[in-house]
């Protein structure tokens, strides 16, 4: 068993960043916006030698740079990819990365990739495989690893213990930070008919190094995480009591999908700030529910026509017009 | 805290284990037909043998949703998100065909070709030669060149051009302009090999396409080209890839030289309406369009 880690594992509270999107490259590299730091996806810097490549170095001169991937595939059963994890010790080198953060999930098995991020069993013998696989990806990458809670849509017979208590396990035994996901934790647990306070309150804060906030699709029976929209004040609420434990960690925003101009998007995680700091003047009252009611239920004729899409990774490819 | 114990009661109960519950969960949600065919397919029907109306043996209702219709979400967006993916590789091809052929020949692609890389940047690797294979056998007929053969061009110049996007250049290390050509002696030019830039590439293609994927690429109708060779030369400068067109003899010498043959004996390959006049012309844009990177004159 380990000492009780630092806080956010020692690593610093860069503040309010935002996911790099291509999108935004011109608009970033010609105005410099006051953002505090800006979180990339490692897949979209991996291979290139072209122009992203080029950016990321101009940006990572300027602010700081964490690293998300969503193709280390840590619950798989397939082996571990080493040349992918070559090249993200490289490139965490080449830009200076603060951590480098992935999901609690699979990417595919028997040599194949969804690029979707699916769900594991709960269960001790998962909890064994995935343990084992963030040390050797830590020894490999000489640097904790930061997992983040995913949205998923199913659940499984298997299961045995809580998702939250899967994480707070993987974290201590394995000694890793948490990336905690407050939209995620609001679309999982509406989806499997989850209590969201108890799961916040399960994850152990002191290792909590990151927060995603992001909007989602609401389908009536279930929520879909699109990252296409503004974060809901419900996703709000779990924010505020997530930082009033961990004691204030780097929040960051994800717009994936319609994704509108940089500064409609830094707009929307700067209103962290008053949550943020609601939460840290400690003025909050410990609910034990949540206050702010779900939005309402959804009629028929306001659910989005074409099938949302959980996910969404289009914006990863490079647009080589 | 203390470890859970590190056991596989449940798998020795009965329960499935990780592998086949990934293995299981893989071949449903890929499975073409949806979900329930996907459940009674042999791939999943080998991981876990259960039927689709079994399925709360493995993935349990929620207060809202059936098992089915949870599984359905991720079986839906595989499909969704991989075509979206695909559709921005190819984007003239999908303002060729439409969206709807696009998303058909992009699945019939998937299910061929699934992705086995931790990137998506290769997830269109195959796509012309796929298209090229799978051709409707009653458009095959002769030897005239029909739509699908321009399907394939088109992909083909697509794919070109994102390589050349994302492969090595020369900003950094800046190539041959006109004034270095113009420094190599006289005397050393048949003997001297120019090596020609990271990112330069050459095309050839069966149908014109260079102005119809300009103008399609610019949100324009385009009337699509008859058949007809066309050569082009792609290269990157400052980051944006550049298309030119060549003529034949241009072709002939670029390759050679691309070949690693001498400026000599490339130009040997060119015929003889090729002026002396017409190659210096060449050789000067070349260098300004920075087509070579460096040159290796001969031993004095
Ligand atoms: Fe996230």
């Amino acid at each position: 068993m380990t000492q009780p880690p630092e806080p956010r594992l020692g690593h610093p509270h860069l503040g309010l960043g935002v996911g790099l999107r291509s999108v935004h490259f011109g608009h970033i590299l010609e105005h410099n916006p006051e953002v505090d730091w800006f979180e990339i996806i490692s897949e979209n810097f991996l291979d290139t030698q072209g122009r992203p490549r080029y950016v990321l170095e101009q940006i990572a001169e300027r602010y700081p740079i964490v690293m998300h991937g969503v193709s280390l595939s840590i619950g798989s059963t397939d082996p571990l990819d080493f040349e992918y994890l070559t090249k993200l010790k490289q490139l965490a080198r080449q830009c200076a990365a603060r951590w480098i953060s992935d999901h609690l999930c699979w990417t595919g098995v028997a040599g194949l990739n969804t690029h979707d991020l699916l769900p594991v069993p709960t269960n001790e013998a998962t909890l064994a495989h995935v343990i084992e696989r963030v040390r050797i990806v830590q020894d490999f990458l000489e640097r904790p690893l930061v997992l983040e809670n995913p949205s998923s849509y199913v659940t499984f017979a298997s299961s045995t213990i809580g998702e939250a208590e899967f994480l707070a396990h993987v974290a201590e035994e394995a000694d890793c930070g948490l990336l905690l996901d407050a939209n995620n934790v609001y679309v999982s647990c509406f989806n499997h008919d989850w209590d969201p306070l108890e799961y916040i309150d399960a994850i152990p804060a002191r290792r909590v190094v990151q927060m995603h906030l992001a909007g989602h699709t609401n389908c009536g029976t279930h929520l879909i995480d699109t990252h296409d929209g503004r974060v809901i004040d419900p996703v709000w609420e779990l924010y505020r009591r997530a930082q009033r434990r961990t004691g204030g960690v780097s929040t960051l925003l994800e717009w994936d999908a319609r994704i509108p101009p940089f500064p409609e998007v830094h707009a929307e995680v700067l209103k962290a700030k008053s949550h943020l700091a609601q939460a840290l003047a400690g003025d909050l009252a410990e609910a034990d529910r949540l206050q702010t009611p779900p939005p309402g239920e959804v009629e028929a004729g306001q659910l989005d026509a074409s099938t949302p899409v959980s996910n969404p990774v289009a914006f990863l490819m490079t647009d080589a017009s | 805290m203390n470890l859970p114990p590190d056991s596989n009661e449940r798998t020795r109960d009965g329960a499935p284990t990780l592998e086949q519950t990934q293995r299981w969960m893989q071949a449903v949600l890929m499975h073409p037909a949806g979900v329930a065919s996907g459940v009674n397919s042999a791939a999943a029907r080998e991981q876990i043998a259960i039927d689709a109306n079994e399925l709360e043996a493995v993935i349990p209702p929620s207060s809202r949703l059936t098992p089915e219709r949870r599984l359905a979400v991720y079986s839906n967006a595989y499909t969704a998100r991989l075509i979206e993916c695909l559709a921005q590789q190819f984007p003239a091809l999908v303002a060729t065909t439409g969206k709807d052929a696009f998303a058909d020949l992009a699945w019939g692609y998937l299910r061929a070709h699934p992705s086995r890389s931790y990137t998506l940047n290769h997830l269109g690797a195959q796509f012309a030669a796929y298209l090229d294979q799978s051709r409707p056998a009653d458009l095959q007929e002769g030897d005239s060149l029909g739509w699908p053969d321009l399907l394939v061009d088109l992909a083909r110049l697509e794919w070109h051009v994102s390589e050349v996007f994302d492969g090595p250049g020369c900003e950094t290390s800046p190539p041959l302009g006109p004034e270095a050509l113009s420094a190599i002696a006289p005397h050393e030019w048949p003997d001297a090999r120019l090596n020609t830039a990271p990112s330069l590439r050459l095309v050839t293609l069966r149908f014109p396409l260079n102005d119809y994927y300009t103008a399609v690429r610019r949100g324009h109708k385009a009337e699509m080209p008859k058949p007809g060779q066309q050569f082009l030369a792609l290269a990157r400068r400052d980051y944006v890839v550049w298309r030119y067109e060549l003529t034949p003899n241009e072709h002939k010498l670029l390759a050679a030289l691309a070949g690693g043959e001498s400026v000599g004996d490339a130009i040997e390959r060119t015929d003889e309406s090729y002026t002396a006049e017409q190659l210096r012309n060449s050789f000067y844009r070349w260098g300004r369009w920075g087509f070579f990177a460096d040159v290796e004159r001969p031993a004095a």
